[in-house]
């Protein structure tokens, strides 16, 4: 019998003994099994800041957790090695939800992150782990490309504190060609995710001639603007040539700049260049009085003066969660 | 002309018949692996879970 898997906007119809375009949801007699489920390939303590999420416990570290298979197939990914395989391709480790809530606690995160690959496809995995994880207080973070069925993901946002979105590009031509997706569904994600009170950052890698233009930032810009706020931290990331986008060079820096230029016109409060270190477009500002809040250095906080969520000069609220609750 | 449409045409079916139910296949997991994933166990190889990876520095966000 063939079941239909209904996690994603793919909708798979899976036939016996096959695999749905993710690699990992097998139907195994007629009923569909995740093959990851307690097998996680990656577990990394990371800066919180690797996320990227600067508006969230800057400073604490991050129990990340990954599972091989993605629901996107990016020709850039740079993570290809674990999300474009199959699981008899990565060893993986034998870890329960409840041990991912132990070992974080263990090793004093503050968080823990499903991140890597897509926390969409390693979905029940990640959902009992959030719900042990925040028994013990701890947060619980997505790193996503958002590409869910809106129900599962209101249901994972219940016990989800952050989420960092990748909006790959604001074009459907760029998500079916290089991602092998739509952009219908990360745009309803990411309204779902920041309406149902999760601390939202949003991630847009600028790839070479492909999602550069000034046309494509400024429709990117607007559209987060109006429909999530300008609150929302924006983080512009620098493309390096990966998996099957060799052919490409880097992201230049004129590029990068000219898109937070951009976004800044355009009224966004918080814009970051990311994957570039040493510069001042990784700390934070007041957007009232102009001030340097957070100075960062690559993953490392340099300096913080943020007081109880607000600009110590003018006493302006600074969109994020500074301290844990 | 006509004869070589329609030549054009047959190969193009004979080639789709032959290789579409390859991608079929290639999307059917080996039976071997069927029965780990039935028993509930993970079909690649297990690491043991001695240290974690402590991270610090790393070359691009994610």
């Amino acid at each position: 019998m063939k079941v239909q898997c209904e996690l994603c906007p793919k909708y798979c119809i899976i036939a016996p003994g096959q695999t749905g375009d993710c690699h990992i949801r097998v139907n195994v007699d007629g009923k569909l099994v995740a093959v990851t489920y307690g097998y996680p390939c990656s577990l990394h303590i990371d800066p919180i800041e690797k996320k990227p999420l600067f508006h969230f416990l800057p400073g604490s570290k991050a129990f990340s957790v990954a599972t091989v298979g993605c629901n996107l197939h990016c020709k850039n990914c740079q993570n290809w090695e674990i999300s474009q395989q199959f699981p008899i391709d990565v060893p993986a480790y034998k870890v329960s939800p409840k041990q991912i809530a132990e070992i974080s606690e263990k090793n004093k995160c503050k968080s823990v992150a499903y991140t890597y690959t897509d926390p969409a496809v390693f979905y029940e995995y990640a959902l009992d782990s959030s719900i042990e994880v925040k028994k013990r207080g701890i947060k619980n973070i997505i790193v996503t490309a958002g590409y869910f069925n809106q129900k599962p993901l209101k249901e994972l946002c219940k016990h989800i504190d952050a989420a960092n979105i990748d909006l790959k590009a604001f074009s459907d031509k760029f998500y079916r060609d290089v991602c092998s997706a739509t952009l219908k569904p990360v745009l309803d994600s990411l309204v779902t995710v920041k309406s149902a009170g999760v601390h939202l950052e949003v991630t847009n890698l600028l790839l070479p001639t492909m999602n550069d233009s000034d046309k494509d930032i400024r429709a990117l810009c607007k559209w987060i603007k109006e429909n999530l706020g300008a609150e929302v931290p924006l983080h512009f990331s620098r493309f390096s040539p990966q998996y099957r986008m060799k052919n490409l060079p880097p992201t230049s820096i004129e590029t990068l700049k000219r898109a937070r230029g951009i976004a800044k016109d355009i009224g966004m409060q918080y814009v970051y260049i990311g994957n570039v270190i040493g510069k001042n477009w990784e700390n934070t500002f007041c957007p009232k009085c102009k001030k340097e809040l957070i100075q960062r250095h690559g993953y490392t906080i340099e300096k913080n003066v943020i007081k109880n969520g607000k600009c110590p000069y003018c006493g302006y609220k600074i969109y994020g969660v500074w301290k844990h609750a | 002309m006509h004869r070589r449409k329609f030549l054009k045409l047959l190969a193009a079916v004979s080639l789709s018949a032959t290789f579409a139910p390859l991608s079929t296949f290639a999307r059917t997991l080996p039976r071997k692996i069927l029965l780990a994933v039935k028993f509930g166990k993970y079909p690649g190889k297990i690491k043991p879970l001695n240290k974690i990876n402590i991270q610090k520095i790393s070359k691009w966000n994610g």
